[in-house]
């Protein structure tokens, strides 16, 4: 899986938020608010094709989290940029 | 939901996504730099750049470049029109932009002072070649429109 659009992600007043750029911007006009973990993920998938699992092992390298509580919080980010049309499988 | 800009500004108190045309160039390119629009915090100052909206509803960030009567002046820094706009349309202030990775500080950069300072001088120079440039892309499309008959 990977993004449909190319993102930046910036931290503005203590708040991560991704924006499209290029002219992707055009494409997809809107900010997207992610907490720390949400930011992390999202620097990853902009980095190219990837998988589920290999997102949840980084989760879980990173934050040293319960490995279902990670793929809790996953599935729920994931679904959310499904939602929103973000993602390509 | 799409939100309105006022909506987006009140609630999140900044706006990181903004469709720019090409009024405020060499500074702004679209799809290029992000700028970073906060809600207005203090009253904004000679040479800070605004986002406004226009009695026919459109939003546009320009450059305050001086003051008539309680009137801001403004004008974009690829423009040569000058606009008067009252205090009340001012919805937020540029605090910085992003190109590349690189952000820039609109108070502090030095280098984005000075391109102010210097674009605003240059500006009696630059009039007659913007007028002209205007001048000759009316030309063209009325001949492109000839030409098309």
């Amino acid at each position: 899986m990977k993004l449909k659009y190319r993102f930046v992600v910036r931290e503005i007043s203590d708040q991560h938020i991704a924006v499209a750029v290029g002219k992707d911007n055009a494409r997809f006009n809107g900010m997207v608010k992610l907490n720390e973990t949400g930011a992390f993920l999202m620097e990853l998938l902009n980095q190219g094709d990837t998988t589920e699992r290999e997102l949840l092992q980084a989760v879980i390298n990173k934050y040293d989290v319960a490995e279902d509580r990670a793929r809790e919080n996953l599935s729920a980010f994931l679904k959310t940029l499904r939602d929103g049309g973000l993602l390509t499988e | 939901m799409n939100r309105s800009i006022e909506e987006q500004l009140q609630k999140d108190g900044f706006l990181l996504k903004l469709t720019i045309g090409k009024s405020m160039e060499p500074m702004l390119h679209q799809w290029q730099e992000q700028p970073v629009i906060k809600v207005l915090g203090r009253k904004p100052k000679r040479f800070d750049v605004v986002l406004f909206k226009r009695n026919n509803g459109q939003y546009v960030l320009h450059r305050i470049i001086g003051m008539k009567g309680d009137r801001y002046r403004i004008r974009g820094d690829n423009c040569y029109e000058t606009e008067l706009v009252s205090s009340s349309q001012l919805l937020g202030i540029l605090e910085g932009f992003y190109r590349g990775e690189r952000y820039i500080d609109c108070e502090k950069d030095k280098a984005y002072r000075f391109y102010v300072y210097w674009h605003c001088f240059v500006f009696p120079f630059r009039y007659g070649y913007l007028r002209i440039r205007s001048f000759a892309a009316h030309c063209y499309r009325r001949l492109l429109r000839r030409a098309q008959k």
